[in-house]
């Protein structure tokens, strides 16, 4: 072997060394290798925790508890129940408290690669065509690699818009949420969340 | 006494109507005509009274086209996108249910003498583009705000002045 080769399997091995620490470095940095989608089944849970809701038109503050549950909505959907219950001043023991209740169930959209919402079922309802012009909401959800977005979508009595966001993500032991109000183009509220998975 | 009645009918239909309340039937005048620009989101934009409503023909700075006719909605100054009659609304078969479906739902409001015109598209991964344009006159030119929000990216907002084509 000559002196040449010699030389040249060194520069091999140090190549090498370079590329397998560029490669790890690849892999600690967040977002540097492609993101993979979470599944439902990853979302599933119970979850509590807290959120900060933002009025961005008047700046108002509010802290609120929520508690979110994700779960199967018959055989390839998914249904979100949630319960918020706003605080006043921090506690939840004084007059002045509200608490909603709000759920809602997706099926996959006809071709699988999204969810529409699941009218409740109701066998002596006619099926009708859902119009947007009388005030019927277009609700749809998305799942990609930055979360589970669910949307709702109406068209107000003058004829302005109203688009909400749900966004759902895993984070750390639970799920972190980010919600948008959207007015005709303007975010009106924002809410920013997170909670832990319970056991 | 029937005579009366139909008299008491027709002039409630009228007021009914007199007072807007079945919605404005078209748009003032000076919103109608064709204006160009050299450059930018929106660079041609022709607005055309129909027997119903109005006709919208857009073309943006990417090229692509818009061709639209709206008719009044059942709310005052809001008007309906007029679908295209396909086969299935023709023979009442399982036509799409829902804007989901069909993937696109378009609409227009008049305010204040600007117009508004919408889109929503919905792509097959359930990703959106959802579109804003805000029309109205300023002089004898066109100024256009466009505001595009496409899932989940931030909005963009841009604005054109155009000038009368021709």
């Amino acid at each position: 072997m000559s002196v040449w080769s010699r030389r040249d399997e060194g520069k091999g091995v140090v190549r090498l060394r370079w590329l397998t620490l560029l490669l790890l470095l690849l892999l600690s940095v967040p977002g540097a290798a492609s993101a993979a989608v979470p599944s439902l089944e990853e979302l599933f849970g119970s979850y509590t925790g807290y959120a900060e809701v933002v009025d961005l038109v008047t700046g108002e503050r509010e802290r609120r508890e929520m508690d979110v549950v994700i779960e199967r909505y018959q055989r390839r959907g998914f249904r979100v129940r949630w319960t918020n219950v706003s605080l006043v001043d921090g506690r939840r023991d004084v007059p002045g408290v509200k608490r909603r209740e709000m759920a809602v169930a997706f099926k996959p959209a006809p071709d699988g690669s999204y969810f529409v919402e699941a009218p409740e079922y109701n066998p002596f309802r006619r099926k009708e065509e859902i119009q947007p012009l009388e005030g019927d909401p277009i609700r749809w959800a998305v799942l990609d690699d930055s979360g589970l977005y669910i949307y709702s979508f109406v068209v107000l009595l003058d004829g302005r818009y109203e688009l909400q966001m749900y966004r759902r993500f895993p984070e750390r032991e639970g799920i972190g949420l980010l919600y948008e109000r959207i007015l005709d183009g303007t975010v009106v509220k924002r809410i920013t969340g997170y909670a832990v998975r319970t056991e | 006494m029937r005579r009366a009645t139909v008299c008491a009918a027709l002039a409630g239909l009228f007021l009914l109507l007199a007072t807007g309340i079945v919605g404005a039937t078209t748009l003032p005048d000076g919103l109608f005509g064709s204006w160009r620009a050299a450059g930018g989101p929106v660079v041609e934009v022709t607005l055309l009274r129909t027997d119903e409503g109005f006709r919208a023909r857009l073309r943006f700075g990417d090229g692509e086209e818009l061709d639209l006719r709206f008719e009044p909605a059942e709310r005052p100054e809001v008007f309906a996108a007029v679908r295209s009659r396909g086969l299935f609304d023709m023979f009442s078969l399982s036509a799409p249910e829902s804007p989901l479906e069909r993937g696109q739902f378009d609409w227009a409001r008049l305010s204040a003498g600007t117009l508004y015109l919408y889109r929503l598209r919905i792509a097959a991964d359930g990703s959106f583009l959802l579109d804003r344009l805000a029309i109205r006159r300023e002089g004898p030119a066109l100024a256009v705000t466009l505001q595009r929000r496409r899932h989940p990216r931030a909005p963009i907002e841009t604005h054109v002045r155009l000038e009368p084509a021709g």
